[in-house]
């Protein structure tokens, strides 16, 4: 099965589009992710809610952001991914692998190692970052090169 | 709920099972039926197959690629010397071979299902380059070769060898008179288009050769007969010496121009950006050029379309540059402009709209400023207990 042509007919031909469209929304996800935890961390007061509401909102904003960056990330992998060049492109393909590696590293924390946990703060700052990195690697480029 | 919970981990599991088996190499023409067009020079593009998946050609034939399908689809060579752009459904994209030889094609945007093999067999007229294909298993079910193995040319005739597999390789006389150097496989494994190389044999004689990379499994013999040749231009062409091509924000100005073999271009940068000129398939690229200044490439030796693009707008500045070889008829003299190409499927058509723009950067603020919150609070914090 082609997964490209898949997506391709699933978004009418505008699978770039989609692809924009989503990077920016998990870009916000992950933005609302490190404020949420900010908040049940008690390092915040904003949002002004509970820090269990903050939590369970932490919870379910994950999943939604991993799942649609497992998506984006998955339309990637199987159609455009393998140059290397220009820098842009291979840097979007570094940011795009080290998300995933970041994100390794949070469950391998939260599974595997509590004591790990104070770390979990700077990786979770450190997902926004990449996230915002492959948003600027890629979305960026497409509104400005159109 | 708690599907919920699980949906990460099955996207995550779907993740793993797509990347695992993607395909390191695109499937062999030569495992397709072999549908016969003798000297016909016309293939339909169906969604997604070639027809005939085969074709014979003289050398000199212009070859017409006709989609009939309901998707843009290319015609690439595997080796890396044409290149029909993006043909729009009902649309139909010309080339026209002058070197004799076999031609592993297939659409790169579709490249893992979309194959077909082209023969150019030598016309009336002497050729005077002649190509070889390097093959491997990156076309699966093929072997380490040569295609052809054995050949025999006049002298003065250039080969251009053609890396349509999935691993580096080079031609080498076996007695170092020649030597291409080595020459890159496509992307992943082969799956895009290879590069390739020429060299030019003047002097008579049987040379065998060999890939230096693999020795053992790839060798030929090539036999040059006739007077050496004398030192000059390899390839005489009507075309043009020398083409501007100008790049503006965000076009090339023209976007399809012409120029003989080992021609000079001449960019400039009419725009307010900089911008590049870089061709898809073989090595060559100008470098940044900023607004104002010009920078010059000096075209490939084998004749051909060579697809570029600008490195830093790739999305948007793409253009052909057609080499021109001996009694090759410039396709961009023709007085009938070709029917605009749209963008193909997967890019999203002609761009984004005042609202998509509005909508990813509006975003992107919303999500800088309270990402930026929620890390600024964390560090305060850090800042704070210490």
């Amino acid at each position: 099965m082609d997964i490209v042509e898949l997506l391709n007919d699933l978004t009418g031909g505008q699978l770039l589009l989609w692809k924009v469209l989503l990077t920016s929304v998990i870009f916000a996800c992950a933005g609302l992710q490190v404020m949420l935890a900010a908040r049940f961390y008690e390092a915040s007061t904003v949002p002004p809610i509970s820090t269990g509401a903050a939590s369970r909102t932490h919870r379910l904003n994950g999943k939604l952001t991993v799942t649609l960056a497992v998506v984006v990330a998955l339309s990637c992998l199987a159609g455009p991914a393998g140059p290397t060049s220009p820098t842009r492109v291979l840097l979007h393909s570094v940011f795009g692998s080290l998300v995933f590696g970041l994100l390794a590293a949070k469950y391998a924390v939260l599974k595997l190692w509590p004591a790990g946990g104070r770390y979990l703060p700077w990786i979770g700052s450190g997902l926004f970052l990449t996230f915002a990195a492959i948003w600027a690697t890629s979305v960026a480029d497409y509104v400005t090169a159109r | 709920m708690r599907a919920f919970r699980l949906l990460p981990l099955l996207a995550l599991t779907g993740l793993v099972l797509v990347a695992a088996p993607a395909p390191a190499a695109a499937p062999a023409p030569a495992a397709v039926p072999a549908a016969s067009a003798q000297d016909a020079g016309t293939a339909e593009i169906i969604d997604f197959d070639f027809s005939p998946r085969r074709l014979t050609v003289e050398a000199g034939t212009t070859v017409t690629w006709s989609n009939t399908g309901e998707r843009p689809h290319t015609a690439t060579d595997r080796g890396g010397t044409f290149d029909t752009k993006p043909i729009a459904p009902g649309a139909s994209a010309e080339v026209t071979l002058s070197a004799p030889g076999t031609y592993f094609y297939f659409c790169r945007i579709n490249p893992a299902k979309m194959n077909g093999v082209l023969t150019v067999e030598p016309g009336a007229d002497e050729a005077r380059t002649a190509r070889v294909q390097a093959i491997d298993p990156g076309q699966t079910g093929d072997k380490l070769r040569f295609d052809p193995d054995e050949l025999s040319v006049a002298a003065g005739t250039t080969l251009l060898v053609a890396n349509v597999g999935g691993k580096p390789h080079t031609l080498t006389a076996d007695d170092g008179s020649f030597d291409t150097g080595i020459i890159d496989p496509g992307a992943q494994g082969g799956r895009f288009a290879g590069d390739n190389a020429s060299v030019t044999l003047n002097q008579a004689g049987t040379f065998r050769f060999h890939c230096e990379i693999h020795p053992a499994a790839m060798k030929g013999v090539v036999t040059v007969t006739g007077e050496a040749a004398a030192a000059g231009p390899v390839q005489a062409s009507a075309g043009p010496r020398e083409v501007d091509v100008g790049a503006a924000d965000f076009a090339f100005e023209p976007k399809d121009a012409s120029v003989a073999a080992g021609g000079k271009v001449t960019v400039t940068n009419n725009g307010q950006a900089p911008h590049t000129m870089t061709l898809d398939d073989v090595d060559l690229d100008t470098g940044n050029i900023e607004p104002g200044a010009s920078a010059d490439l000096t075209a490939p030796d084998a004749p051909g379309s060579y697809s570029y693009r600008c490195a830093v707008h790739p999305a948007r500045m793409r253009g052909v540059l057609v080499v021109l070889g001996r009694d090759t008829e410039d396709p961009n003299a023709q007085a009938a402009a070709p029917a605009p190409v749209p963008a193909p499927a997967s890019g999203g058509g002609g761009g984004p709209s005042g609202g998509v723009t509005a909508f990813v950067l509006a975003t992107a603020v919303v999500a800088a400023f309270i990402g930026g919150i929620g890390v600024s609070a964390f560090a305060l914090r850090r800042r704070t207990a210490t």
